[in-house]
């Protein structure tokens, strides 16, 4: 019996060092997820299935350099102490050589520069514009910027027509920052916003900022910010009988959004990233394989993003090698096409200029127009 | 700011602020009855907003059937706290800061298991009490869900008042609350009793959860809302004391809702805040006084 349990021993160990080699021939990165638990946890769930489709594709063509690429995802919980944590072990446990960051942007303010002393690169899609202002040299985005989406909008609105213009904002750092970058443009375009409201995230009742809104008369909406507060808002704005025209940020156009707001979607106006059902040929194209993959769901803006943030580091590795120096220096002078958009290296970090303006109707979000590329 | 919107602001601060008091009246029995501060009273909010949810959503049953199904179940739920956790508490004769900590285990497992049963995406529930505002008043919009939330929040704290002044079973539960020993002396069963207010105080917890799942969204998070804002409630009102609990809810939702349009939206929980830090430095027995102390 004793000999037996000694080989038994044995056979263990071989098998643990045995793994060990096995997952060490890995070449494996760290995706900070925003949130695998929490309130956002459902689109970390969008998050992951972009990054699994797209590692898929990866490793059936050979991986990178020979070896399989293997994404640890950590989970952030929304919170930015554990983003700072999350950071921290990617670097200091885990020897990432390049960080797939998080899509909120106090989140990526709170821990940037934990990697940035580090000299890790960082791919985010947070989209706040002091992410990229701070000249970090190894922060990337691969989104476009606030900056971008909100001279975007306020040309669009003014354009409109609209003369009154109400802000709604959820009083974080996305939200806060859109809503500012908002104002400021329109206050260029000579159309200064009448009525500036907000509200915290977990809040759950409007009634004051609708009225605030309808008893001021403004004749647009601006509703920037996050997913379920800007969801409820809108219902109870449609609720209450007040039926000004909204436009919004890429966050109302997720499928989760659309189902909690009801009817009272229909007729939003917003600037985004991508819809699924953007006519370009190279989008169907991916939509129906991720609609193939996952039993028919339609994808996001965070499935993709991160999609091609994996084919976009696999790339990057494969061409320039696989240290965090040569990430960077490789990203600093990308030109790739990916889905979503090209991503082209800039002075700045922020590697793509491209969104979509679209409009709910008859239940389904419609491309009215795309800028950028 | 006119007439109308005044009005019509104070009806929804009222309603959200019903939905403050129940938990916080929850809060407020378990504290008299057992001694321990109930730190998972949000996540009972949340499970039965998250029953209701499946009921309606799921089974397709209506929602004055599903109503009474979640409080049943919600009610049972808070008797097995009770036999389980508490009374293992008590019987270990244990320190109130093992109390406390067992209540944050047990709101983290509540809201961990929801998270496994439920799944992580927010849920609606079509709004049972229609969605279109009902003008009470010319230019007064009142959604018909801001008075069925206060209806039935109304029609529960008075079921409770006529069961605690007028039922022998409710004079035997304030007996037990009251002084254990002495009750137990003159032929209550206190065990038994204890467990019912735990059953109780679940109970008006998860009709808040019912009613605010039906109007806003059901998310994981509304419990940490529904905690933060019943304890603030209980400190205004003054910990331990009922009446106590219910105005100092009310009066939160009206505040909160006012103060959001009079002063600005973006200092809506820097006031609220700063009425809880009022209370806490100058009035820390808060509105009403515990009537117990008083006896003492």
């Amino acid at each position: 019996m004793k000999g037996f349990l000694k080989i038994l021993a044995v056979a263990v160990l071989v098998l643990m060092v045995l793994a060990g080699t096995l997952s060490a021939q890995n070449l494996r990165i760290v995706c900070i997820v925003t949130a695998l638990t929490g309130s956002v946890a459902q689109n970390g769930e969008y998050i992951t299935r972009g990054i699994n489709m797209a590692l898929d594709e990866v490793n059936a063509k050979g991986g990178v350099r020979g070896q399989k690429l293997e994404v640890v995802f950590l989970d952030d919980q929304a919170k930015a102490s554990e983003a700072i944590n999350a950071v921290k072990k990617a670097i200091y446990d885990l020897n990432t050589p390049v960080i797939l960051g998080s899509d909120w942007s106090g989140l990526v303010l709170a821990s940037m520069q934990i990697a940035a002393d580090e000299g890790i690169p960082q791919l985010v899609t947070a989209t706040n514009v002091q992410i990229t202002s701070q000249g970090i040299p190894t922060i990337f985005r691969l989104r476009a910027n606030d900056s971008v989406a909100a001279e975007i909008l306020a040309k669009y609105v003014n354009d409109q027509g609209y003369k009154k213009i109400g802000i709604m904002f959820t009083n974080e750092d996305y939200g806060r920052g859109f809503a500012d970058e908002t104002s400021n443009y329109l206050a260029k375009l000579d159309n200064k916003p009448a009525v500036i409201e907000s509200c915290n995230l977990g809040d759950s009742d409007f009634t004051a900022q609708i009225l605030s809104f309808k008893n001021s008369g403004v004749d647009v909406i601006l509703a920037l910010g996050k997913e379920i507060e800007l969801a409820k808002f809108l219902r109870q704005t449609r609720e209450l009988g007040v039926d000004t025209p909204v436009f919004g940020g890429s966050p109302m156009g997720l499928d989760y959004v659309v189902e909690l707001a009801g009817g009272a979607m229909e007729g939003v106006r917003i600037v985004t990233h991508f819809l699924p059902t953007d006519p370009e040929p190279r989008i169907q194209d991916w939509v129906q394989r991720y609609e193939a993959l996952y039993n028919g769901q339609e994808p996001t803006t965070h499935a993709l993003a991160y999609y091609d943030a994996v084919h976009l580091v696999a790339k990057v590795m494969e061409e320039c090698g696989t240290s965090p120096q040569d990430i960077a220096r490789g990203l600093r002078e990308v030109n790739y096409q990916g889905v979503q958009s090209w991503f082209r290296g800039s002075p700045t970090g922020d590697l793509v200029n491209k969104q979509v303006i679209g409009e709910f109707k008859d239940g389904k979000w419609h491309v009215v127009a795309v800028l950028g590329d | 700011m006119n007439l109308a919107t005044f009005i019509q602001l104070l009806v929804g601060g009222i309603s959200i602020g019903a939905l403050y008091a129940l938990p916080a009246l929850g809060i407020s029995l378990i504290w008299n009855a057992a001694g321990v501060f109930n730190f998972a009273n949000g996540e009972f909010v949340m499970i039965s907003s998250y029953l209701m949810y499946s009921m309606l959503v799921g089974r397709k049953m209506p929602f004055l059937a599903a109503l009474p199904i979640t409080l049943c179940i919600m009610f049972f739920l808070g008797v097995a706290t009770e036999k389980t956790i508490v009374y293992t508490l008590r019987r270990q004769n244990a320190s109130p800061v093992k109390a406390l900590v067992s209540f944050i285990a047990l709101s983290i497992f509540l809201r961990n298991a929801a998270r496994f049963v439920w799944g992580t995406a927010p849920r609606t529930i079509p709004n049972p009490f229609g969605a279109k505002p009902i003008e009470m008043l010319p230019e007064v919009f009142i959604m018909p869900h801001a008075l069925w939330i206060l209806g039935i929040s109304l029609l529960m704290m008075a079921g409770l008042l006529v069961l605690f002044r007028w039922t022998k079973i409710g004079v035997a539960m304030r007996a037990t609350t009251q002084n254990r020993t002495v009750a137990a002396l003159m032929g209550v069963n206190t065990n038994r009793m204890v467990s019912l207010v735990f059953g109780l105080s679940s109970m008006v917890a998860a009709l808040a959860g019912a009613l605010s799942g039906a109007v806003f969204f059901i998310t994981l998070e509304m419990s940490v809302m529904f905690g933060l804002k019943a304890f603030t409630s209980n400190i205004i009102g003054g910990f331990g004391n009922p009446l106590g609990a219910i105005v100092g809810g009310l009066l939160l939702g009206v505040v909160e809702t006012l103060g959001a349009s009079f002063v600005s939206s973006h200092y809506k929980d820097v006031i609220t805040f700063s009425l809880l830090l009022f209370f806490l430095l100058f009035r820390p027995k808060g509105l009403f006084k515990l009537e117990i102390a008083e006896k003492l």
